[in-house]
């Protein structure tokens, strides 16, 4: 039953790709060169191979939970105690070289080195590093460094005096982190200035000043495990990684194995569906069928009654639009999410929804990352390239403090092919990763194989879901 | 578990047979002849989505009633236009991938250059 369900499910995906009208690209704030929608050919492949994959899987995984108990590690070296004041003040001062670019440099945001270092090289780069190579931002992260400098100074001059941090309330869990990335988000998708150097130093700024404070309050390793909007997004894609750090020493593990390790605390389930809402609504957001041929698109509809009834600013209303499908968006991930878990909770063996979307939220991990790489692995590689120019010339004043500020953008890295063998590649394996995860959640949370394999067909048909929705974002149909 | 390869085996066929009856893709031609009429700030008949193959040669011609400068993306390609003059493109299609062609200091796309593989 569930088979035939999946098999139309991606046939009816196919077919709204068969229809599909090239997308108007709009003209982005950085971006140069644009990924070309993915061939139907490759569509019909990756869809086919997801497939397969999948009915694969449920036949031959293991019959025993393998990540639910301690993992096996092996310790790869110990790191030096110097290494953490070194990393950390590299970060500070990244940091305040990009703060200083954004308020005294060039208002142009391309050739200013503010907007490609937040929106490219830390926004898009660290999840790619963090999931090869495990939580590095946490060596590198600013205001956590701050902190810890400052904690260490007090502690020097008689730390006695210090009050202890106020207890870190149960509720909250990692909510400050879903409000963190959903602004975050909504500045990148939805503000009209999001390149603006002036205000996203500003808001770096205030950024760090409120995790400064926060971690004061609560203290640091609690808040920057919980709060840190930055930390917990880029801690959440290094679990995916083959190499931990923790305690002075890096351990190697199985990949994947560290996601199953993570605390389900409130909130989680909500950070996953911002995270993958808010990249999905990117690709949305360039398609057809949201601009429409001559801004007949939702978006122009959503405009003309903000901007109509409401009499809000065109301007205005088109953000208003935005932040309504970008709601929507997210809205709509955790829906699917939500029926999954429903029905899975109908296995058997009585377990509440609630508790079925905390244990098995761990599964999205994968999806989110697959995500973010389809989207934005073009991005990085072109994009990224421009950092070689920019920090020759932070400022935009003509300095060429390295003798690369005529550095140009070689487009020619990598062919518009290898780009989407790249993003199906990214869908696929992402796929594979929340199917194997979930499996082996379902293996621990019911008493026996049969079961657990029931309750994976509806597992099944979200990580479908997911994975047949971002090739329909890919192709251009949307 | 024979069943299973079975059932997938299926499910790929069905798949590509749903694929290959949209077939017969547009081909894509090697040489692109284009123009594009600016008339009030904006680009005459809406943004066209214009196509090329790589390795051809785009030919492009753009009118405009107001003086600006046109600018094809990612080929970082800049050409001045006056009042009511003509900027004229001629250039192989090397690199492929989604261009903008743009009115720069309008920041009016005018025209979406696709250079398909």
């Amino acid at each position: 039953m569930s088979r035939a369900r999946i098999a139309v499910a991606v046939g009816a995906a196919a077919l709204a790709a068969n229809v599909a009208l090239p997308p108007p690209a709009l003209a982005h704030g950085l971006v140069g060169k644009q990924d070309l929608p993915i061939p139907r050919w490759l569509f019909a492949w990756a869809a086919a191979i997801v497939l397969v994959v999948s009915f694969i899987a449920l036949g031959t995984l293991w019959k025993r939970a393998r990540w639910e108990r301690d993992v096996p590690v092996r310790r790869l070296l110990r790191v030096p105690r110097l290494l953490e004041p070194v990393c950390g003040a590299i970060g500070v001062a990244i940091f305040a070289i990009g703060v200083y670019a954004g308020l005294a440099g060039s208002k142009e945001a391309t050739s200013n080195l503010l907007p490609t270092l937040v929106y490219v090289l830390f926004w898009v780069g660290v999840p790619f590093a963090s999931a090869l190579f495990g939580d590095v931002f946490r060596a590198f992260n600013p205001w956590l460094a701050i902190a810890r400098g400052a904690g260490w100074v007090v502690g020097r001059l008689g730390g006695d005096a210090v009050p202890e941090p106020l207890p870190y309330p149960q509720r909250l869990g990692r909510w400050p982190a879903v409000v963190g990335i959903f602004c975050f988000a909504w500045l990148e998708l939805v503000y009209t200035d999001k390149t603006n150097p002036r205000i996203l130093a500003a808001l770096a700024i205030l950024y760090c000043v409120v995790q400064l404070v926060a971690m004061s309050l609560y203290g640091t390793q609690t808040w920057s495990r919980r709060g840190d909007a930055f930390g917990v997004y880029f801690n959440l894609f290094s679990r995916l990684a083959p190499l931990h750090w923790r305690d002075r020493r890096l351990d190697a593990r199985p990949p994947l194995a560290g996601a199953a390790r993570t605390t389900p605390v409130a909130g989680t389930v909500a950070l996953l569906c911002v995270m993958i809402g808010s990249t999905a609504f990117d690709g949305f957001s360039y398609g057809t069928l949201w601009n429409g041929a001559n801004g007949s698109g939702i978006a122009g509809h959503l405009q003309d009654f903000f901007s109509g009834s409401l009499g809000m600013s065109l301007e205005h209303a088109l953000e208003a639009a935005f932040t309504v499908g970008l709601v929507l968006m997210i809205g709509f991930i955790a829906l699917i999410f939500w029926l999954g878990v429903l029905g899975m909770s109908r296995a058997g063996e009585n377990h509440h929804p609630d508790e079925l979307a905390r244990r098995f939220v761990h599964s999205l991990i994968p999806i989110a990352l697959a995500y973010v790489v389809a989207h934005y692995f073009s991005l990085l590689v072109y994009q990224g390239q421009s950092i070689a120019y920019l920090i020759c010339d932070p400022l935009g004043d003509g300095a060429n403090l390295f003798g690369t500020a005529d550095a140009s953008i070689n487009y020619s890295v990598i062919s518009a092919t290898g780009v989407w063998y790249v993003q199906v590649a990214a869908l696929v394996v992402g796929h594979v990763s929340g199917l194997v995860l979930a499996h082996d959640r379902a293996l621990g949370v019911y008493s026996n194989l049969r079961t657990a394999t029931r309750s994976q067909y509806w597992m099944l048909t979200v990580m479908v879901g997911f994975t047949s929705f971002g090739l329909y974002l890919l192709s251009g149909a949307a | 578990m024979p069943r299973i390869p079975r059932a997938a085996l299926a499910a790929l066929l069905a798949v590509t047979a749903v694929l290959a009856g949209g077939g017969g893709s547009s081909s894509t031609p090697s040489k692109l002849n284009a123009t594009i009429t600016v008339e009030n700030g904006k680009p005459k008949g809406g943004v066209q989505n214009l196509k090329v193959k790589k390795g051809g040669s785009v030919h492009l011609v753009v009118t405009s009633d107001t003086a600006d400068e046109i600018h094809i993306h990612g080929y970082d390609l800049h050409k001045d236009v006056a009042k009511g003059g003509t900027a004229t493109f001629d250039f192989p299609a090397k690199i492929d991938g989604g261009f903008v062609i743009e009115l720069e200091n309008a920041k009016e796309t005018l025209a979406n250059l696709a250079v398909e593989p």
